[in-house]
């Protein structure tokens, strides 16, 4: 219950008006039904291969060149941005579960 | 959002073609049969959870297999790889090796059956003696290196019992009267540990933000604006990759929400650093469960799990574009490749739950053999989650509307 309360603050710090705090509350046993779920199967879980493999980089080159300015966007971040994502998850929503459960029906060595 | 062009120019995809990726020996000495206390010359072989050391019941001498990383350098050279280096146990799986195999016992010439798929060793019926699997027959039981459990099972039996006693209340019931975390197996799984050495070039654009203001869009409503800098964004790269780990069996790699492997491969890491060469000792009172893909396999999963951890090496040098990076072109070209099978520890509790539609799944609570580290998934009483969860809607609607009116006046 603690963590559902908490849900609905941090996303309302966002806009603090009155009427968004109010309609989150509407969500709230969509969200408890969420929360509790993910705690008892924990589907969401896997390892964080990308940041917790041990990794060496060198002779990093970089290039950034100013293309040009940008006025009055109203995202916060920027459109279409994936220098965080991940594709070789194998977990449900995964980029690589298809991969693999098409490694079940042809692999080889059956 | 449209996906970069992944585009891989992989150095090593001639690996079938010319056929001759370099073969690292790692059962040299290893021989199959009976296996013996080098001291006393008994077959009463165990691991020693406590000293991490084989020992014999008998005689109670103690003694290891080296440490692989030492055997086998494999913590050397990844920035030199080129190709494709595998470990002999590491070899492709010829379809037609048995899996189950016959030996002759050393002591007493009666035929002893090893079904490899869930174990590498046997006692023989006749004279009690133990006969060992060693050697790398060609069907994926017998791994480069064994991480040996050093969690003793009463440790795995107390996290089990706490991990579900906090998940009691929305459990299914059928669940809450079987659990009984005395059932928890030790059970080494197969896994792939393959260093790499590559190059990564990224090209993109990014954006950094310059100014965050207030615009009114109408006499009561402002909205926020943001003023950014963009940019072209290239990062290119050599990076050397250590030990990443995927797991070798087809049933296991399913990681979607049908299964609840995903928990298992959450309890990692393991100090792949302390594996020992193979000795199917360690094994002795635990099962195993055997390799059945190859490197060719696993290579899809190896190099998209390598483009990730390029990608996410980049991060440090990305601090400046706090609105974000848009990648159009990722590559990642693998100029070597080394790959190790390995054999790691878990404990594993296993709860098959029959569902009304004649389904039935696995739910696993897994325990780290080597950290303790614990994940599972818990059958879940979906009417009194359904219930309770209609219960806080109907309060969150109250509560909201009060909100809202209140709102209204204040
Ligand atoms: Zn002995
Ligand atoms: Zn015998």
């Amino acid at each position: 219950m603690t963590r559902l309360a908490e849900v609905t603050v941090l996303a309302s710090t966002d806009s603090g008006d009155w009427s968004s705090v109010g309609l989150l509350f509407f969500a709230a046993g969509f969200v408890f039904y969420a929360v509790m779920y993910l705690r008892y199967r924990n589907t969401d879980k896997r390892y964080q291969h990308e940041s917790r493999t041990r990794t060496v980089t060198n002779d990093m080159r970089a290039r950034d060149e100013k293309v040009r300015s940008l006025k009055g966007l109203k995202n916060s971040r920027m459109r279409g941005a994936n220098h965080r994502s991940v594709k070789g998850a194998l977990n449900s929503g995964g980029g690589a579960a298809k991969l693999m459960s098409a490694l079940g029906r042809h692999g080889t060595g059956r | 959002m449209t996906e970069p062009a992944a585009e891989r120019r992989d150095e090593s995809d001639d690996r079938q073609a010319d056929g001759t990726p370099q073969v690292l020996r790692t059962d040299a000495d290893a021989a199959s049969g009976l296996s013996k206390c080098p001291r006393c010359g008994a077959t009463q072989i165990a691991l020693n959870i406590g000293s991490g050391m084989l020992r014999c019941s008998f005689c109670r001498d103690e003694w290891s297999t080296p440490n692989a990383n030492e055997a086998f350098a494999l913590d050397q050279g990844v920035d030199q790889l080129t190709g494709v280096t595998m470990g002999s146990g590491s070899a492709d799986i010829v379809p037609s090796a048995e899996v189950v195999l016959t030996f002759k016992c050393g002591a007493c010439g009666a035929e002893i059956v090893i079904d490899t798929a869930s174990s590498t060793q046997a006692r023989c019926h006749w004279c009690r003696n133990k006969l060992s699997m060693n050697e790398q027959v060609p069907n994926g039981a017998v791994p480069d290196m064994v991480l040996p459990f050093s969690l003793p099972k009463e440790r795995a039996v107390e996290q089990i019992a706490q991990f579900v006693r906090k998940r009691r209340f929305f459990a299914h019931p059928r669940f809450r009267e079987e659990f009984n975390p005395e059932n928890v197996l030790g059970a080494y799984l197969p896994y792939m540990v393959v260093d790499v050495n590559a190059h990564a070039s990224f090209t993109g654009q990014g954006e950094h933000q310059t100014r965050r203001y207030s615009v009114k869009v109408s006499d009561d409503r402002s909205e926020t604006r943001y003023d950014a800098d963009l940019y072209d964004v290239g990062r290119d790269f050599d990076v050397e990759i250590h030990d990443l780990a995927v797991v070798s069996s087809r049933e296991r790699l399913d990681q979607r929400s049908s299964t609840s492997n995903n928990v298992i491969n959450a309890i990692r890491p393991f100090d792949l650093e302390n594996a020992v060469t193979y000795d199917s000792n360690y094994l002795a009172g635990f099962t195993s469960e055997r390799r059945d893909t190859n490197v060719a396999d696993l290579a899809p999963i190896v190099d998209a799990q390598s483009t990730d951890v390029a990608r996410h090496a980049a991060h440090s040098t990305l601090g400046f574009y706090d609105r974000g990076v848009r990648w159009d072109h990722e590559q990642l070209t693998v100029k070597g490749q080394r790959w190790v099978s390995a054999y790691l520890p878990v404990w594993l509790y296993s709860y098959h739950q029959e569902k009304k539609d004649g389904r039935s799944m696995v739910h696993y609570v897994a325990v780290n053999g080597r950290t303790g580290s614990v994940m599972g998934s818990v059958p879940i009483n979906y009417p009194r989650l359904l219930l309770t969860s209609a219960a806080v809607e109907v309060a969150g609607i109250v509560v909201g509307t009060i909100i809202l009116a209140l709102g209204a006046i204040l």
